[in-house]
């Protein structure tokens, strides 16, 4: 029976670190795989990145199959320490890049899902600035469990791609797609100005419904009263205007700079209450 | 049937001091709708009356200006992650239910005890909830700031969703899974005050949060989908015997949708219980102010003598103390922000120097 439970038991945390040096106040970078390796250029944009924050990585290896071979226990620890092997192989390749922009690395091996995998860490670890996702991994499900910003290679790979497109056919873009990255400055100018643009559109076209409104009350007041089915007519305005208007109030606040916080992706809500679980279980009977 | 209100309602003219006066309302009512969720409109219907909008009038206009307020707020909310429609419209749902009972009550006090009557059913009702539901957000908002911040499921919430009583509801977004059965009393309570003191939000933002357990941020932002369904409905019904001015209703949605989204923008800056300190502020002067408006109501009911000019004084300084509730909400809500604005670019910029 004992052995029953052992067997069951959740796999515990499997850590291996090198030395990590007592850095008090560098960004932590959390670059989460799921596969034994790293994405080469998942780990050569995050050692650029860390390098330009003067931050440091800390890489997890998800192992999110511990239990890929069901015939017995010594099957799926081999395949564990396998994975643990590997993990640890691409650690060192990851290292290296890391030592050569001056990044300290440290590296952790954990079982189950990914993003109970990254709970935990942060569990551990609540320092962490920024989560780097390899290509697959679902971000939107890291994010909403997870209080700072988080990003997938895809999307960060996707996003360079069209401003590098956009770039070619002579329009600026807000990151820019060479090596040259211009920062989070640039970008946030970028936003302002577009917003700026739409503002300055929305706001003209508010205030010409406004002007028509106001300069024909004569008219509008003997139809929109009238009731009935006339009834629509109030509220299909009402709509309209705050389409066009609250479109020109959104972009006006963020074209003079007053914008979310930049730590809005907090965590708003707390783990979502599972139903319970009634259904029978597959159970050994010995 | 319709053309019900022509013959008798008089709508105003309007001079420009009018017009920047409901703008101006309108955004600080926005603001702190953006913000709580609701509110605003205790100040808008009888600042409305004051420029000599008829009472009718001035309560379909302010409706007519509070959906799409409350779309655009649960819009720009939505979009921090903050907004739970499938909340917003089960809770709308039965408050709009609350609204039409909420209604009848009304209309039978006004038949039975007359104008003076349903003013100071109304009024005690204002005193009443705002007293109670106010006072325990505010000492619950006490006991959070003084521990740090870090607030805890509420014990009923949590008693009631340990109750199996189908059919159970799970809202992904808050995390909360809860028998319909308990969302219904929080729709219903909303619109019955939404009915009674035109903002439901007092009653439906504590409901959510203390009965069925989301946390403040979420509460405020789904109460921004209730406003918007019980606004539709509310809406579609004034509007059908023609009584909701237009021009009202755009100088103060001109207003209110900057107010609406600052107040939303404002939320991600500050700590949950914030929402609560702002909500129970408003409400308990708002309770005051209420209370000042009392002696008036007994006065014409032949249930104490009061002269005149302190009739006249009285209501002044319960209207006064309206607007300095609102006014107060307001400088809250900016003051956290900007605070908090320059606490984050403080640490951007130390951030951005150790590069």
């Amino acid at each position: 029976m004992n052995g029953f439970f052992q067997r069951w038991r959740r796999p515990a945390p499997e850590t291996q670190s090198q030395a990590e040096p007592a850095q008090a106040h560098r960004p932590k970078l959390l670059v989460v795989s799921r596969s034994p390796g790293f994405d080469a250029h998942l780990a050569s944009y995050s050692a650029g990145m860390a390098s330009r924050l003067d931050g440091r990585i800390l890489a997890l290896s998800v192992n999110t199959l511990p239990d890929y071979y069901e015939e017995d226990e010594q099957g799926r620890s081999a395949f564990r320490q396998v994975f643990r092997r590997k993990a640890a192989r691409a650690a060192e390749d990851f290292a290296r890049q890391a030592e050569a922009h001056n990044v300290p690395f440290t590296h952790l091996c954990k079982t189950g899902r990914v993003d109970n995998a990254v709970d935990e860490v942060f569990r551990d670890q609540p320092d962490i600035d920024i989560v780097l996702l390899e290509p697959g991994i679902v971000r939107e499900r890291i994010a909403a469990s997870v209080p700072v910003p988080v990003f997938s290679l895809a999307r960060v790979r996707e996003r360079a791609e069209r401003a590098s497109r956009s770039k070619q056919t002579g329009r600026r873009a807000g990151l820019d797609g060479n090596a040259k990255p211009k920062g989070a400055t640039f970008m946030a100018e970028m936003t302002r100005k577009q917003a700026a643009r739409r503002a300055a559109v929305f706001g003209v076209l508010a205030i010409g419904l406004y002007a028509a409104v106001f300069t024909h009350t004569d008219f509008i007041m003997k139809y929109w009263t009238q009731g009935g089915v006339s009834a629509l007519l109030p509220v299909a305005t009402v709509f309209l205007f705050s389409y066009v208007h609250g479109s020109f109030a959104s972009n006006f606040w963020t074209a003079i700079g007053i914008q979310a916080s930049r730590t809005t992706r907090k965590k708003v809500t707390e783990q979502p209450t599972k139903r319970p679980d009634a259904r029978p279980r597959a159970t050994l009977q010995a | 049937m319709h053309g019900f209100g022509l013959d008798t309602i008089q709508f105003i003219d309007l001079h420009f001091a009018q017009v920047l006066f409901l703008f101006a309302v309108g955004f600080i009512g926005g603001l702190v709708s953006g913000f709580i969720g609701s509110g605003g409109a205790f100040v808008l219907t009888p600042g409305m009356m004051s420029l000599g909008v008829p009472g009718t009038v001035a309560v379909a206009s302010n409706m007519c200006h509070k959906f799409p307020k409350a779309l655009v707020g649960a819009i720009k909310r939505f979009r921090y992650g903050q907004v739970d429609i499938k909340l917003g419209l089960i809770v709308g749902v039965s408050a709009e239910v609350g609204v039409q009972l909420g209604i009848r009550v009304q209309r039978f006090i006004l038949n039975t005890w007359g104008q003076a009557g349903s003013d100071l059913y109304v009024s005690l009702a204002f005193v009443v909830v705002l007293v109670l539901v106010g006072g325990f957000v505010l000492r619950d908002a006490m006991n959070i700031s003084k521990h740090g911040g870090v607030s805890q499921r509420p014990k009923l919430a949590e008693a009631l969703q340990r109750i199996e009583l189908w059919p159970m509801i799970t809202f992904k977004r808050s995390g909360v899974r809860i028998s319909l059965w308990f969302t219904i009393p929080v729709g219903l309570g909303a619109g019955l005050l939404a009915a009674t003191i035109a903002v439901g939000g007092f009653i439906g933002v504590p409901g959510l949060m203390y009965v069925i357990g989301v946390t403040g941020i979420m509460a405020s932002a789904s109460e921004l989908v209730v406003a918007f369904v019980m606004g539709l409905g509310g809406t579609l019904i004034w509007a059908f015997y023609g009584m909701v001015d237009i021009r009202l209703t755009l100088i103060i949605l001109g207003g209110s949708l900057f107010g609406v989204q600052l107040g939303a923008i404002g939320t991600t800056y500050v700590k949950d219980y914030m929402i609560k300190l702002v909500m129970a502020t408003i409400m308990l002067m708002v309770a005051v102010s209420r209370g000042l408006a009392m002696p008036k109501y007994l006065a014409k009911l032949n249930l104490m003598t009061l002269s005149d000019s302190s009739v006249s004084l009285l209501t002044s300084l319960s209207f006064g103390l309206m607007c300095v509730a609102l006014l107060v909400g307001a400088g809250i809500i900016l003051a956290a922000m900007f605070k908090a604005r320059r606490r984050e670019a403080l640490e951007a910029r130390a951030a951005a120097e150790s590069v």
